[in-house]
């Protein structure tokens, strides 16, 4: 960002506003090419394995993610610092853990029972459900308008259809196992529980913590709900027999946590700088990516029939349409007025600090606060997570599975980019505040 | 003291312990009665404790209610 274009926003908040909320939408946007791209390191495991065990091992993956990236970014000093300001946040963070982690579990048996083109588009409500806890929580699309309400409610719904059609399309033949109504109430009880997970986020930042400090307890809940219900699922016996037969391919499943992570990050950006009403239906274009990944590099439609390919073309222009509503109907200066009165509720309540949460709100550091270090602590993070990491890819097994390549290069290059372009622009902006 | 001391009585030596008081932790307030730290000259102080401010918020207990619940279905399913 240019010296001048940085002395007019801070003359002009609301040019200030129109360009977090510029940067919220770009966080967004990228954060479902990274979680739809998390889903292909997943695709490379053909192994039987229980869902249980392959959702714990990506969530060990997350987890040293979660505490090396935050790390290496900003440095663990910074996030002491917030967990000194909002100490009470920690609690909300390992409860988001929790119900991400009771919503995937939730999701796998939805999908052994209904299928995923049934399921899927019942946990995607999860965006509906974070438009009614924006706005009843946290002011959200209060003093919006009508334009403003249609675009967001009426995106939400059009990539909801969008997403039930990519859905149907892109599923195989399922057989219906023993009790659909479980899978059905799975699939809602999933979507539910994520898009409740929103209140938690949202609070966080209205609060003025760092994304980057929220993930790092986050994480700590997550995996903790993980462990306990795969140990209460299989036993501790058969869970040990199945992490040891995985042995070969822990490095691909991590990897897919590692790269959902990334996403999830700009997701958490997005969720502060857009609000949870807009945030969650543009993370949701994961989906798209995820198709395009399976499609272009697994050739999972391959040999299908014309209709399907319309389904796809059709379900994707839907989304998009939807995506494009939703990022044409940015927060006014009356929203905008509205979300920092929801912010003050939490700085009366907490005892925080207006400048504080002021400051942070408006992306930007508050006077007097210490500026981010790496310490010798941060570097043994960091050192130890790629230990790991090395250690697994050096026993994994590369999987037997045809893929093209070029696509899948292609759309490496093209979520580097985003990755590179809305980091920047995050650093430029924000400098990760 | 002062009254030997005006008595003509000598102080007996004054022994310095070695700063006993540093050894001695200060008692630690309990996690809800402690002050929020933030950088504002303004600093506001929560009106009741932490924990009542908490358990007072709806936005934690729809949270719980839905995991909660989210569990028990679960294990209904399973």
């Amino acid at each position: 960002m240019s010296a001048t274009s940085t002395t007019a926003e801070a003359t002009n908040p609301s040019s200030r506003s129109r360009t977090l909320q510029l940067l919220g939408i770009f966080s967004g946007l990228t954060a479902g090419a990274w979680l739809g791209a998390a889903e292909a390191p997943t695709k490379l495991v053909t192994l039987g394995l229980s869902p249980m065990v392959i959702s714990l091992i990506m969530v060990v993956g997350v987890f040293f993610a979660r505490w090396s990236l935050p790390a290496l970014i900003l440095g663990s000093s910074s996030i002491r610092a917030d967990a000194r300001r909002c100490p009470h946040l920690i609690i909300w963070a390992i409860l988001a853990g929790c119900l991400w982690a009771v919503a995937n579990t939730l999701t796998v048996y939805a999908i052994r029972d209904i299928g995923l083109s049934i399921a899927f588009p019942l946990w995607n409500s999860n965006s509906l459900l974070g438009i009614l806890w924006g706005f009843l929580f946290f002011n959200e699309l209060r003093s919006a308008g009508m334009r403003r309400w249609l675009g967001v409610l009426g995106g939400t719904l059009v990539m909801c259809v969008g997403a039930a059609i990519l859905a149907i399309a892109s599923s195989g033949a399922h057989t219906a196992g023993a009790n659909p109504m479980h899978g059905v109430l799975a699939a809602l009880g999933a979507g539910v529980l994520w898009g409740t997970m929103y209140i938690p986020y949202r609070k966080a930042y209205l609060s003025g913590m760092n994304p980057l400090s929220f993930v790092t307890f986050f994480t700590i809940g997550e995996l903790g709900m993980m462990s306990t219900l795969s140990f209460g699922t299989l036993g501790a016996q058969r869970l040990f027999a199945e992490l040891s037969a995985a042995r070969g391919i822990i490095f691909w499943l991590m990897l897919g946590g590692f790269i959902w992570v990334i996403g999830d990050l700009f997701q958490q950006y997005a969720a502060k700088y857009v609000g949870i009403s807009r945030g969650i239906p543009l993370s949701n274009t994961n989906q798209l990516w995820g198709l395009l990944w399976g499609v272009l590099v697994f050739g999972e439609l391959h040999g299908r029939s014309t209709s399907t390919y319309a389904q796809v073309i059709g379900g994707s222009l839907l989304m998009i349409l939807g995506v494009g509503s939703i990022a044409l109907s940015s927060a006014s200066q009356q929203e905008n007025t509205q979300w920092r009165a929801a912010a003050q509720r939490e700085s009366d309540r907490y005892g925080l600090a207006s400048d504080f949460v002021e400051a942070r709100l408006d992306g930007r550091q508050s006077a007097g606060e210490a500026v981010p270090s790496r310490g010798v602590l941060d570097w043994i993070f960091v050192a130890f997570a790629t230990a790991v990491f090395i250690y697994f890819a050096s026993v994994a097994s590369i999987p037997n599975l045809p893929a093209n390549w070029t696509p899948a290069l292609f759309l490496s290059a093209v979520s580097l980019i985003l990755l590179v372009a809305c980091g920047l622009r995050l650093w430029r902006t924000t400098r990760f505040q | 003291m002062y009254r030997r001391f005006l008595a003509g009585e000598s102080f007996p030596p004054r022994v310095f312990l070695p700063h006993l008081c540093y050894l001695v932790r200060a008692t630690k307030l309990p996690f809800s009665e402690r002050e929020v730290v933030t950088n504002g000259s303004d600093t506001p102080q929560p009106s009741r404790n932490r924990l009542a401010n908490i358990f007072t918020d709806v936005q934690f207990w729809v949270p719980v209610a839905v995991l909660v619940v989210g569990l028990l279905l679960l294990e209904w399913i399973r």
